[in-house]
């Protein structure tokens, strides 16, 4: 068993670091004002910092000093409360991204650590593992050889927001419901689950109180994320037809031979173009070529896709919708590793040098948007 | 003699209305949560986008104007009669499985009887099969409805599923479907061998996974034991392996050679098969195993409409309604009754009093109740149940009423509109 301090340290969302917090009697007072914290709020900023970078924290959790775990806890909290007080979706994004990164490779030490502890008979889910299931509201059971059974239900739930053919259903060992993982494939789906709950913590209410405690912070952090969205949105935006998937590029083409496109390529069209940056203008003189172009009727049509009549940005389908209704033309090698006409594109473009490749993860968090 | 139709149509209404006045349709669960839907005879206009406070006022509505189709929502609503999709506030939808004949392969030369009792194979594989087995449904959780016309229904009614978005309704139906290419479940892996040296392995789902791997591994398995037993010449064997799964003649002849033999020996390397190590002998590779899973892929793989299940907001026929196009009833189901439910027996719901109507020449033979009939064009007698499925197939009119002319009778317009 791990002892509470360091869980806490390590999982500081469990109620083990809510009791670490009360144990040491440290209020949000003390932590955002009091000189002892000082080292925690550092951290904390360090948290917050790193994960705007895409990099990764040094992990300290090995060295099993009091003060450094219970630094530990505190940060994570000031850090929620530095990306709450900033309030910018970029931040929040990639603060939720680098803290799910760092909760996976923790859950795999602690893995390694239990089944080190256990031998050959730790085939059963570890405790503290239990507990992060039951905090992230994953039904589970175990299965054999040390796997992890998921629901189903919650299995495609989670693994949808990844995005890969390899976590494909169909591809799974599943029996009576559970979607039976190794613990390492177990743990990235947990990731992800992980990453959609903090993200939906966030941001926390601020009163103006607390804000100003901790306004040079905010504003420091404020700045450092404005400098990497002008890095990021800098390189966003890039209209390059070349590298548009081959679904897209045919039907193009049959808007350019005049040929009737049907409604559902003309939607996938339109929603691509217009999330890649196409504009209203542009689109409608696309669409001129359809043989049965009638200005107000495609002009409703491309509004309402694009948004300005419901409020719903509509993106494109994904793949395995544009497959039923056979909308998906001749699919290449590329093809085979996404599941969505906008992952090519990124990809392709990331490929050919006309997206500088950014940070991996930030396109990965603003994938998320396009699905 | 007058003109029209008028008393065909009085004349199903009344029957659906007698019909619904003696049988209260089963609310479904989170009545109030559910849109209803319903098509009249002789209207094409979709009567959507309604929610009922209590089934009594449900009751109400269809015996005052008796719908040829009753429908409900698969979804939940806060607002089930609002007329948008953000004003209805969708809250989740069970998930529905449609199995239609008419989607059967071969079903253009099948029979009705036929069409019926093949698709009923293929809904039990799906229950037994893919929903209990594999994705863990008891009976509970699972509604069974035969359809009234030409197929089955399954409604999954389990709060975890409710929130599955479209694709990942999908999902399950790939699974289910084995939408799947073998080649992700054969790898040929390098491994290391004695003394280290790198040997090439191919390596399969051992047989004890669940899912589809684990399924295939098995299949073969059982085929190899089979040919294994098989006491016909190995030349022989090898020539109907081949036809049957295009296996290479001389792969095909290397496995049934490596299944030859000291019986210790064969039952060795079936046993390493089991255990998804699958280089048994020489000539047998990836290629052959690739060759026996796409054999038992499709002979073992499940079939449902992908559309209805993907389909989060779709209406499907309410269980306990009359079906506009035969007059038999959607019959909800257990699973032990399923096994010998004999639909065009057990569907019939409407009474036997004799009823005069006029066949059409193209009307066909039929069996119901366990009775044929064998309409000749022209003036006849018929039980009240027989009479409106001639008259829904369009194949006959009260006696005394003429079809408008030309053409005959179009066809009833397809619910379209998302309704299965």
């Amino acid at each position: 068993m791990v002892k509470p301090l360091e869980l806490g340290a390590m999982f500081p969302f469990l109620p083990e670091g809510r009791e670490v917090v009360k144990t040491y009697g440290v209020t949000i007072e003390d932590l955002v004002g009091g000189r002892s914290w000082e080292p925690a709020r550092k951290r904390g900023f360090a948290r917050a910092d790193v994960a705007l970078k895409g990099e990764e924290l040094d992990d300290r959790i090995s060295t099993g000093k009091e003060e450094i775990l219970l630094d530990e806890v505190l940060s994570y909290l000031y850090a929620r409360i530095l990306v709450s007080a900033v309030n910018d979706s970029y931040l929040t994004k990639k603060f939720c991204l680098a803290e799910a990164k760092q909760f996976e490779r923790r859950l795999k030490r602690l893995n390694t650590q239990e089944a080190g502890r256990k031998g050959a008979e730790g085939s059963e889910i570890a405790p503290e593992v239990r507990r992060i299931l039951e905090y992230l509201k994953v039904a589970f059971a175990e299965a054999q050889d040390g796997r992890i059974g998921l629901h189903f239900s919650d299995y495609l739930k989670i693994a949808g927001m990844i995005g890969d053919k390899n976590w494909a259903l169909v591809l799974q060992d599943v029996k009576r419901g559970w979607v039976r993982l190794p613990p390492e494939k177990a743990f990235r789906i947990l990731e992800e689950a992980y990453r959609f709950r903090l993200n939906s913590e966030l941001p926390m209410p601020i009163s103006e109180m607390l804000y100003e405690r901790i306004q040079a912070d905010a504003e420091r952090l404020a700045g450092l994320v404005k400098e990497a969205r002008a890095r990021f949105e800098g390189s966003g935006g890039v209209l390059d037809e070349a590298s548009f998937p081959p679904c897209i590029k045919h039907l193009m083409e049959m808007t350019g031979k005049s040929e009737n496109v049907p409604h559902m390529g003309r939607f996938t069209m339109v929603a691509f173009l217009h999330t890649i940056g196409y504009d209203k203008e542009g689109l409608i003189s696309l669409f001129s070529r359809w043989p049965d172009f009638n200005i107000s009727k495609s002009m409703y049509q491309i509004q309402h896709i694009i948004g300005e009549i419901s409020g719903t940005q509509y993106t494109p389908p994904m793949c395995s919708t544009m497959k039923t209704y056979g909308i998906c033309f001749n699919p290449d090698k590329l093809c085979e590793t996404i599941n969505h006409p906008l992952n090519y594109y990124r990809k392709q473009l990331r490929r050919s040098g006309k997206l500088p490749p950014p940070e991996l993860r930030a396109q990965r968090a603003a994938d998320k948007d396009g699905e | 003699m007058t003109m029209g139709m008028e008393r065909t149509w009085a004349f199903l209404n009344a029957s659906f209305k007698d019909y619904y006045a003696k049988h209260a349709l089963p609310p479904p669960m989170g009545f109030q949560q559910r849109e209803f839907g319903f098509m009249y005879h002789n209207e094409t206009f979709f009567r959507r986008h309604l929610g009922f406070p209590s089934p009594d006022l449900l009751k109400l509505d269809i015996v005052r104007k008796p719908p040829a189709h009753v429908y409900h929502s698969a979804a939940y609503y806060d607002h089930p009669s609002a007329h948008t999709m953000a004003e209805k506030g969708w809250v989740g939808a069970d998930l529905i499985f449609d199995l239609d004949a008419d989607h059967l392969e071969g079903a253009d030369k099948m029979s009705y009887g036929e069409m019926l009792a093949a698709v009923k194979v293929k809904f039990v594989t799906l229950i037994d099969n893919f929903l209990g087995d594999e994705l863990g449904y008891a009976e509970k959780d699972l509604h069974l409805v035969f359809s009234g016309s030409r197929g089955y229904h399954c409604h999954v009614r389990d709060s975890r599923v409710r929130q599955l978005s479209s694709p990942m309704r999908r999902e399950v139906v790939d699974f289910v479907t084995g939408k799947v290419e073998v080649d992700e479940f054969v790898r040929d892996l390098t491994v290391e061998g004695k003394f280290g040296r790198p040997l090439r392995s191919t390596r399969i789902p051992g047989g004890t996974e669940g899912g589809w791997g684990g399924k295939l591994t098995r299949a073969t398995v059982e085929h190899l034991r089979g040919i294994a037993a098989d006491s016909r010449p190995a030349t022989e064997k090898a020539k109907a392996l081949s036809e049957l799964t295009q296996i290479g003649p001389r792969e095909a002849k290397a496995l049934v050679e490596a299944l030859e033999g000291s019986p210790d020996a064969v039952a060795k390397r079936i046993a390493a098969v089991s255990d998804g190590v699958a280089d048994i002998h020489q000539g047998v590779g990836p290629g052959t195993f690739r060759h026996l899973f796409a054999y038992h892929l499709n002979r073992l793989k499940g079939w449902c409409d992908e559309p209805v299940s993907s389909d989060v907001k779709r209406l499907i026929r309410a269980p306990g309604s009359l079906h506009g196009k035969t007059g038999l009833r959607a019959t909800p189901l257990t699973r032990d009754k399923l096994d010998d439910f004999d639909p065009l027996v057990e569907a019939v719901a409407l009474g036997d009093e004799l009823v005069k109507v006029s066949a059409s020449p193209t009307a066909k033979p039929f069996t119901l109740k366990g009775q044929e009939f064998k309409p000749s064009p022209g003036p006849q007698t018929l039980p009240l149940y027989a009479a409106v499925f001639l008259i829904l197939r369009r194949q006959a009119l009260l006696e005394g009423d003429t079809p408008p002319a030309p053409p005959p009778l179009k066809p009833a317009p397809a619910a379209t509109g998302g309704t299965a």
